[in-house]
């Protein structure tokens, strides 16, 4: 019984931007032996997307599609180069909604065989907590989802 | 690279899908399995019955057997204490790479709740844990089905099934029908979602 490994989603978040070596080196662990195609997506709440736009200097509510923003984020472009320098193929989106919901959509338009997500946030007090999103991700997800901790 | 894939188990249902993952990594890293059971126990000591440790005894011979068959090297343990510290405390002694496990285990209740194994794992496990959620429903759902395609299972392979030799066990969702036959015993197993059978033959006290 061979289990299909063909497509895998990389999804991002704000939270994610001080664990991109971990991140990277799970996501090069899974796709490059198996020769898999990476999805490499930057998900952002409403609030967050405003944020990024005022950030990269795109007017709110201008017709930039949140591909596009991605593409220009700073963890998607060092994700992205560490996949080139590995020959992995990937391909860069942006989704705008509540992260947990956008990841399982993009799981299921991507018709990924695989989620890496960072599984890990810190609570105010400092505690490790499994998030709303994570439990979202892992509970709807239409194939396995692998959870990245950060070496915090 | 993974060397070493840690499958906790404890024979629910729930448990199919993430060896069958389980395994598939492994065998693409040639990693070894490492397939363990923990027998709960509570404050006073052991909370399960008599039942529980050869029930989890069951459950990593189940994940052996099916690494044998793809060639993947394992290995099996059964621990007792509380589940997430075992496994945590194991997968650190064993050097382990990738934690591969279901979402809900014996307890779940209904889709809308992630196991409290599984939760504490992904916030506490120092490496990836990959979750896998419970897969298609099981079409063989009671024993007397097993034990009827299993026999013919015995029939087709030219040694026709005298009695049934023990308990029939589902062990994560793959039920075990043990015979006594002219070959001496052998054990069938059913796979309860794609009903195909595989013979083993039992070997006296094997550990």
């Amino acid at each position: 019984m061979t289990v299909a490994l063909e497509t895998v989603l990389l999804a991002v978040g704000p939270g994610d931007a001080d664990r991109i070596d971990e991140l990277s080196e799970a996501v090069l662990e899974v796709a490059a032996p198996a020769d898999a195609t990476v999805v490499l997506a930057h998900v952002f709440t409403d609030d967050e997307y405003d944020e990024v736009l005022d950030r990269l200097e795109f007017e709110t509510g201008s017709d930039v599609e949140p591909d596009e923003v991605a593409a220009r984020h700073s963890t998607i472009r060092e994700l992205g180069s560490d996949l080139a320098e590995h020959e992995v193929e990937y391909d860069v989106r942006g989704t705008v909604g509540d992260h947990g919901p956008a990841i399982v959509d993009l799981a299921l338009e991507a018709d990924a065989d695989r989620v890496l997500v960072g599984g890990r946030r810190r609570s105010p007090a400092g505690k490790a907590v499994f998030g709303s999103t994570a439990q979202e991700v892992l509970l709807s997800s239409p194939c396995p989802v692998t959870f990245v901790r950060g070496n915090e | 690279m993974y060397h070493d894939v840690l499958i906790p188990t404890d024979g629910s249902d729930d448990t199919r899908r993430s060896i069958e993952h389980g395994l598939a990594i492994a065998e693409r890293f040639d990693a070894t399995v490492h397939a363990l059971s923990v027998v709960p126990e509570g404050p006073l000591g052991p909370l399960e019955s008599e039942e529980a440790t050869p029930a989890a005894r069951r459950a990593v011979d189940h994940v052996e057997f099916e690494a044998r068959r793809r060639g993947v090297d394992a290995v099996t343990a059964v621990r007792q204490g509380v589940p997430h510290e075992e496994i945590l405390a194991y997968a650190d002694a064993e050097g382990i790479d990738a934690i591969v496990m279901g979402t809900q285990g014996r307890t779940g209740i209904d889709r809308v709740l992630v196991g409290s194994v599984t939760e504490r794992l992904v916030r506490m496990a120092d490496v990836p844990v990959v979750t896998v959620r419970l897969g298609d429903k099981l079409r063989i759902d009671d024993e007397d089905e097993a034990e009827r395609i299993a026999r013919d299972a015995l029939e087709e392979r030219g040694t026709p099934a005298q009695s049934v030799a023990g308990s029939i066990h589902r062990v994560s969702g793959t039920w075990r029908v043990p015979f006594e036959t002219e070959d001496g015993p052998l054990e069938v197993r059913v796979d309860g979602v794609t009903e195909e059978a595989a013979v083993d033959s039992l070997e006296a006290d094997a550990e």
